[in-house]
């Protein structure tokens, strides 16, 4: 009952910088074909927290730095009442770091990004959805692709991959510039928009132009955010979208903790620039920055900052300072909005019947008010943006562009009944 | 499912999400999320309410006390048990935060409301002398109590008791920085911090020395 562990490089920094209008709590979703029933939710939560330790924590309070320490409450399933991606509060969720939550059709989990990134948050819903189905005696086997939980937890599991993979080579980040930033009326509640089509039908659409779905995607949103805010100002600002990377790909590792990077994308748009050439700019700009060599001097930056053996010795309450002010000053003012792809879903087939489509749902933060978030399965597609600005224009500006360019069909659906 | 023209898309809703307009007359419902409704606010405002009222009592003594007797500022009367009064709603009874920190917030809170009272009744330091060791013998007391009677909860609590124990040495600080010239209270307080920090020692070696790694790691 002792088990503690040390927050990952990357979570340090979403501890510093959440506040009430930066939750970092990110949100997946499964909608279900029939209503969610609770109690058979909640068992399956149970089942599946003492196969993965190292989410049943709750944060400690250090000198030098803050902790993860095991919780041994029972972590309710609560029915949504809020918000997607609101801040959590420990005393709302018995200590834990992250809720589980469900509504209709939806099964969701929203965890602070301190505890793990969007890929352990996939295994960990996964999971949770797996042995919520078998709670309802479906007929379906497990092919390796959900964690097992007579599996005893892999120590691999807990790794902090920063540490494991940082080399020795010399670091020098060069300074990224300031990018456009989207600017409206704050809000209370974060909006969310959710765009729902045939991956089938994006995949063709991305294959015509011969780039891939995240380059066709993110080009489109440059587009949009230029037509939309830039098109009639003399001062043409960079756009770049930050795309969050899963560093897993590269340097093989088993951790369900943060192991990702993120590389920001984009670029001067004109008057006389097609979509066409924002394809080409961007395919070629994320295929660089997405190579082993450059994700790899990313990654030592991020490990240097913090084991610099002068600033380990600095209070707590300082460093916090610290960081706060370089993700002000150099993390958000770079990027104009955060889009983060999960990919395509991998589930057992016979769990497919049940599934209709995820969500993927991305905190808005101050400077960066309207994220996205992607993901697909069953041949469902969906695009989320979250905002925390009463203004869409940016979003409509995305899907009126993404359907004259591709034609296809689009549903849309909102958490604010239009 | 209608058409909206403007944006392109398909839309179960009344009005587009996107642009606002509406798509149909009929009254539809996609029941994908619930209406919202937040308990924050409501405590937020209460606590707001009480700021204001203590904000309103300070001021205005304030002027009060400027208007009648400036040479006499007995305003400072007034501000201690006021703000020390706003602590104890707001804090201690209305958020919903550790009883361990309530315990450390009160201490804190109490400490400074007598020293500000002492300083304003001529600074004769009763307060850092004699109150605020025994304040924080109290404190301490209360928290090994705690801990005696729900061992279960031993662990959350060890953290408070800590910090417990190192405000049991502030006062010997004070003694050896002349701000306090009554030794016995202060010695008093580190002696019973002392004995505390010794018998969680002997009684709860490795969960205070995995509690002492895990809080100073670096």
């Amino acid at each position: 009952m002792d088990q503690w562990y040390k927050i990952d490089n990357a979570g340090k920094i979403f501890h510093a910088v959440s506040g009430r209008a930066n939750s970092s709590v990110f949100r997946i979703a499964m909608i279900m074909n029939s209503p969610v029933e609770e109690d058979k939710l909640q068992s399956a939560l149970d089942d599946i927290l003492k196969r993965l330790p190292m989410f049943a924590v709750k944060l400690g309070k250090g000198i030098f730095w803050d902790f993860l320490v095991e919780n041994d409450k029972k972590l309710f399933v609560q029915e949504e009442h809020h918000f997607p991606c609101a801040p959590i509060d420990p005393i709302e969720t018995n200590g834990f770091l992250f809720r589980v939550l469900y509504y209709n059709k939806r099964i969701a989990v929203e965890f602070f990004h301190s505890v793990t990134d969007g890929t352990g948050a996939l295994e960990f819903l996964k999971a949770l959805v797996y042995y919520y189905l078998l709670e309802q005696h479906a007929l379906i086997e497990n092919d390796g692709s959900v964690l097992d939980i007579e599996d005893p937890p892999s120590t691999y599991e807990l790794d902090d991959s920063y540490y494991r993979y940082k080399s020795n080579h010399s670091v020098k980040n060069p300074r990224e510039g300031h990018a456009f930033q989207v600017k409206g009326t704050p809000t209370e509640e974060t909006m969310v928009v959710h765009g729902v089509m045939q991956s089938s039908d994006i995949q063709k659409a991305a294959k015509a132009y011969g780039v891939t779905i995240t380059a066709y995607i993110t080009s489109i949103l440059i587009a949009a955010i230029y037509h939309e805010k830039l098109q009639y100002r003399l001062r043409k600002e960079e756009i770049k979208i930050a795309i969050p990377v899963n560093l897993r790909q590269m340097f093989p590792s088993k951790s369900l903790r943060n192991f990702f990077a993120v590389v920001n994308v984009g670029m001067q748009v004109e008057e006389h620039t097609t979509l066409e050439d924002i394809m080409a700019e961007i395919s070629k700009q994320l295929q660089k920055k997405a190579e082993k060599e450059a994700l790899q001097l990313g990654l030592n930056h991020h490990v240097k900052l913090q084991t610099m053996l002068a600033a380990r010795f600095v209070p707590i309450f300082i460093k916090y300072y610290a960081i706060r002010y370089g993700y002000k000053s150099y993390g958000e003012r770079t990027k104009t909005m955060t889009l983060t792809n999960l990919g395509n879903v991998q589930l057992p087939e016979q769990m497919m019947p049940y599934i209709e489509r995820m969500e993927m749902v991305m905190y808005p933060t101050k400077k960066s008010p309207v994220n996205g978030g992607i993901c697909s399965i069953n041949d469902q597609f969906v695009i989320s943006f979250a905002r925390s600005i009463e203004e869409a224009d940016v979003i409509r500006s995305f899907f009126q562009e993404l359907t004259k360019t591709s034609g296809i069909d689009i549903e849309v659906y909102a958490n604010d009944e239009g | 499912m209608h058409r909206c023209k403007n944006c392109g898309v398909w839309i179960a809703h009344r009005h587009c999400p996107l642009c606002k307009r509406q798509l149909t007359e009929e009254n539809v419902s996609l029941d994908m999320y619930p209406p919202y409704h937040s308990d924050v606010k409501r405590r937020n405002l209460k606590q707001r309410v009480f700021l204001f009222i203590a904000i309103f009592i300070i001021s205005s003594s304030l002027l009060i006390n400027l208007l009648t007797t400036p040479d006499q500022l007995w305003v400072f009367y007034i501000v201690g048990p006021v703000l020390y009064a706003l602590l104890f709603i707001n804090h201690t009874i209305l958020s919903k935060a550790h009883a361990g920190s309530k315990i450390i917030f009160q201490v804190l809170a109490l400490s400074a409301m007598l020293v500000v009272i002492d300083v304003a009744a001529g600074g004769t330091r009763w307060s850092v002398h004699y109150v605020i060791p025994f304040l924080v013998i109290v404190a301490t007391l209360m928290v090994t109590i705690i801990i005696l009677s729900k061992p279960m909860k031993w662990r959350e609590y060890l953290g408070y008791m800590m910090t417990m124990i190192s405000l049991g040495f502030i006062p010997v600080l004070l003694f050896l920085s002349a701000l306090s010239y009554v030794l016995w209270p202060s010695a008093v307080t580190a002696l019973y911090a002392l004995l505390t920090f010794i018998g969680m020692g002997l009684f709860a070696n490795k969960t205070m020395k995995n509690e002492l790694v895990r809080r100073f790691h670096f």
